[in-house]
């Protein structure tokens, strides 16, 4: 099993420059926790969910002894943007579970500078497993 | 023939169809299918599981929710369910 915090590559394929997460700091089948440098971009917001989501999505395909595959957001609904972090602003990044229906997973997910709330929504992700 | 099911329950799985899924009131009958003919895709089903569980307060395995094709195979389920069904 994996060790928190760990880099995000240990459980995700996305590299840079599209990765938004710099650290992981906790994970598990129902929650992540990941952190990231800010870029002044809406959709940087939602893809650094997307891809603690895709954390989230991976560590479960772990406790059941299979690898995780490609994922996709497929879904955003009810996300609202209070304002969007200053480039390089330190950007924590947390999904919790609502329900996964496989291979669909739904998340609600907040980004935040602090205790300052930047965003958050409900987050659909396509998780396949690795063939 | 399938018994009907009790009105509240219908009702409210049919507020779900057109609330949430935009589906046509007038297509909404107990045989209509979910993806030919009210026109739900293959993202959907983890929003209507999430709705269906919310408004009845029900847990709905992924082995059922898989089963369900139909409408009235909701109604089926979520009756099943409060009557104390797993």
């Amino acid at each position: 099993m994996i060790a928190f915090p760990c880099e995000p590559e240990q459980l995700l394929f996305h590299r840079a420059p599209i990765l938004c997460l710099d650290v992981v700091r906790s994970g598990s089948a129902e929650r992540a926790v990941a952190e990231g440098a800010g870029r002044e971009w809406e959709g940087a917001l939602i893809e650094g969910l997307a891809q603690t989501a895709g954390v989230l999505n991976a560590v479960d395909a772990m406790s059941r002894g299979v690898r995780a595959g490609l994922g996709m957001l497929v879904g955003v609904r009810g996300f609202s943007i209070r304002r969007l972090p200053r480039a390089g602003e330190r950007v924590t990044y947390e999904v919790a579970l609502i329900r996964r229906l496989a291979p669909l997973t739904l998340v609600h997910g907040a980004a935040r500078a602090g205790a300052e709330s930047l965003a958050e929504g409900e987050l659909k992700f396509y998780a396949g497993e690795a063939p | 023939m399938t018994p009907s099911p009790p009105a509240d329950v219908r009702a409210t799985v049919d507020r779900i169809m057109v609330d949430v899924f935009e589906c046509d009131p007038a297509q909404l009958a107990p045989e209509a299918r979910l993806g030919p003919d009210l026109g739900l895709d293959s993202l959907d089903g983890v929003d209507l599981v999430v709705a269906l569980e919310k408004a009845f307060q029900v847990r709905i395995s992924e082995e059922v929710a898989k089963g369900i094709k139909t409408l009235g195979d909701i109604y089926a389920q979520i009756e099943g369910r409060r009557g104390g069904g797993a």
